[in-house]
């Protein structure tokens, strides 16, 4: 086909354009929305660890005394079934909040709070929008923009909009990749990047909505309005939590001394 | 972005990976309903103490309770306890008038002190509290505070079980079987301690499965003993260890004794009663919350 016919518009010209109009519309609501999944993870995941150092290590506290006593009951009457089985659910679920106290432990240091700022949301949208993945024409474009994108959501995470700018430019002076001539060629490119834009906003709306559906989520939102009254629930389940390990060392210890009176 | 979503956990195999996100979603759901009580117990507790420093004795008896069981989120505290029960005991609220004759019969939160029990137990106990009832009848029937006295003890029992008070019907039994007050008599007692077990009263329960597995005031009837003894001893856990101990090992010298059909027969027999049992639980609490 004639270049210089293009300019004046064949049908298929036309639809092109179209097309292209579309896609733009698409990219910068993809932008959007990845955005916003990528904070809400973010979030979600600075608060969990917040959550496991403030109130999930006493859970693993709890479940150790807890299964000690549960032990402890089951040595005593061993002829118990109902017993046995109680003890070793209760060592079961202490051995898996020790295991996750543990890598709360390593995640130590890690920011338990992420407020983006307006500049890094830009520079976040900026680089979705035009490198996303699902924007790729073939496989090998694909790759080179997932490892792109993989960095930038790493800077993102970390708040160095240094590095994002980077990444920005990095990919703009970078080649692009080769693409076939001709507008019938490009139409189909065009519309076959339309529906992966599709399909993967269709995806971030569903991964949203599982987020926010999730009990984190919820107990993060009980913990910001909490905040809202000036009161710091996390502390507050972290005393609560405190009372139950009180009486169950209470109780472990009862029956420590019961168990020696026999003996 | 899922594509380096997870980076610190990539030398973790799938399997450690997919045990690790169950673990915390787990993790948040117990903090989650933690959270939710929180919020709720502290402006619940803000609610009870305003309405108890106005005066309300039901009020009072509950926040008594809190301190005495140091639930939702309330720290133990004998000592407050009593002071709760006191205001609302003195203002003539039978359960509280109970409550604190119980802490005066222990020394909680008071030095012990068996007339000053005696008195609160009597002034429940005119008000018809069954329970006081009850405990004033053990009162007599031990002499504390009291000279022993055990046709009083049965008349505090008889009148407590005229309600229906499961404790007294189990204190009836014992006089029967202990011929206090009363000629010895086995099958009374457990006539008695059947009415106590059937409303779920543990220790009726294990009495009644002893009775049948001896053949006492009943035939010999191990079935029956299995069934009692097996639900006896599935209602204690960490409290009361030592009578639950003894119970299981009742329960399997029974079962030493009894053919795999009969322990069947024995464990469906069980299962059917507290199922029926559990229903009219529910039936009651349902109706009480109406009122």
């Amino acid at each position: 086909m004639n270049k210089q016919l293009a300019k004046w518009g064949t049908p298929e010209e036309q639809e092109l354009s179209q097309k292209r109009e579309e896609l733009s519309n698409l990219q910068t609501l993809l932008a959007q929305q990845e955005l916003n999944l990528t904070t809400l993870q973010v979030e979600l995941h600075a608060f969990e660890r917040r959550y496991f150092r403030v109130v999930g290590v006493l859970y693993a506290e709890l479940d150790e005394v807890e299964a000690e006593i549960a032990d402890l009951l089951s040595r005593s009457s061993p002829k118990d079934q109902e017993m046995r089985m109680r003890a070793a659910e209760g060592r079961d679920r202490a051995n898996e909040s020790a295991h996750e106290s543990k890598m709360i432990q390593e995640t130590a240091g890690q920011a338990e709070k992420f407020k983006p700022s307006d500049t890094l949301k830009k520079l976040y949208r900026d680089i979705a929008k035009s490198i996303h993945p699902d924007l790729a024409v073939d496989d090998e474009d694909r790759t080179r923009r997932q490892r792109f994108m993989a960095e930038a959501n790493q800077a993102y995470e970390e708040g160095n909009e240094i590095r994002l700018r980077e990444i920005l430019h990095e990919w703009e002076s970078s080649p692009d990749a080769i693409k076939g001539d001709g507008v019938a060629a490009e139409l189909i490119r065009v519309i076959r990047k339309i529906a992966q834009v599709q399909e993967r906003l269709r995806t971030i709306e569903a991964t949203i909505d599982d987020l926010q559906s999730s009990d984190l989520y919820r107990l993060q939102g009980e913990v910001e309005s909490a905040e809202a009254e000036e009161r710091d629930l996390l502390a507050e389940m972290a005393s609560r939590l405190d009372l139950q390990i009180d009486d169950a060392r209470k109780r472990l210890a009862g029956l420590t001394r019961e168990q020696s009176s026999h003996a | 972005m899922p594509e380096n979503q997870e980076a610190d956990e990539k030398q973790l195999t799938p399997a450690d990976r997919q045990r690790a996100v169950a673990l915390r979603s787990i993790l948040a759901s117990r903090g989650l309903e933690l959270a939710l009580n929180v919020r709720q117990e502290k402006e619940r507790y803000a609610r009870l103490l305003r309405s108890a420093e106005q005066g309300h004795a039901g009020v009072q008896c509950r926040l008594g309770f809190l301190y005495f069981t140091g639930r939702e989120g309330v720290r133990q505290d004998d000592v407050e306890a009593v002071r709760w029960w006191r205001e609302a005991a003195e203002q003539g609220h039978a359960r509280s008038q109970r409550q604190l004759g119980v802490m005066y019969v222990n020394g909680r939160g008071v030095p012990k002190d068996e007339a000053e029990a005696l008195r609160w137990f009597h002034r429940a106990a005119q008000q018809g509290h069954a329970r006081s009832q009850c405990h004033l009848g053990v009162m007599y029937v031990k002499g504390r505070g009291v000279p022993k006295d055990e046709a009083e003890a049965l008349r505090w029992f008889h009148r407590a079980a005229q309600q229906g008070d499961a404790l007294a019907y189990f204190n009836l039994g014992t006089m029967y079987a202990q011929g206090r007050g009363v000629p010895q008599d086995d099958a009374e007692a457990v006539r008695w301690w059947r009415e106590a077990a059937e409303q779920g009263f543990v220790r009726a329960q294990a009495k009644l499965g002893l009775m049948y597995l001896l053949g006492e005031g009943v035939p010999q009837d191990y079935v029956q003993a299995h069934k009692w003894l097996n639900l006896a001893a599935s209602r204690f856990w960490s409290s009361e260890q030592k009578l639950r101990e003894k119970i299981v090992y009742f329960r399997e010298e029974v079962a030493s004794k009894m053919t795999p059909a009969q322990i069947a027969e024995a464990q469906r027999l069980a299962r059917e009663w507290r199922t029926q049992s559990d229903r009219a639980l529910a039936e009651r609490l349902g109706f009480h919350e109406k009122e």
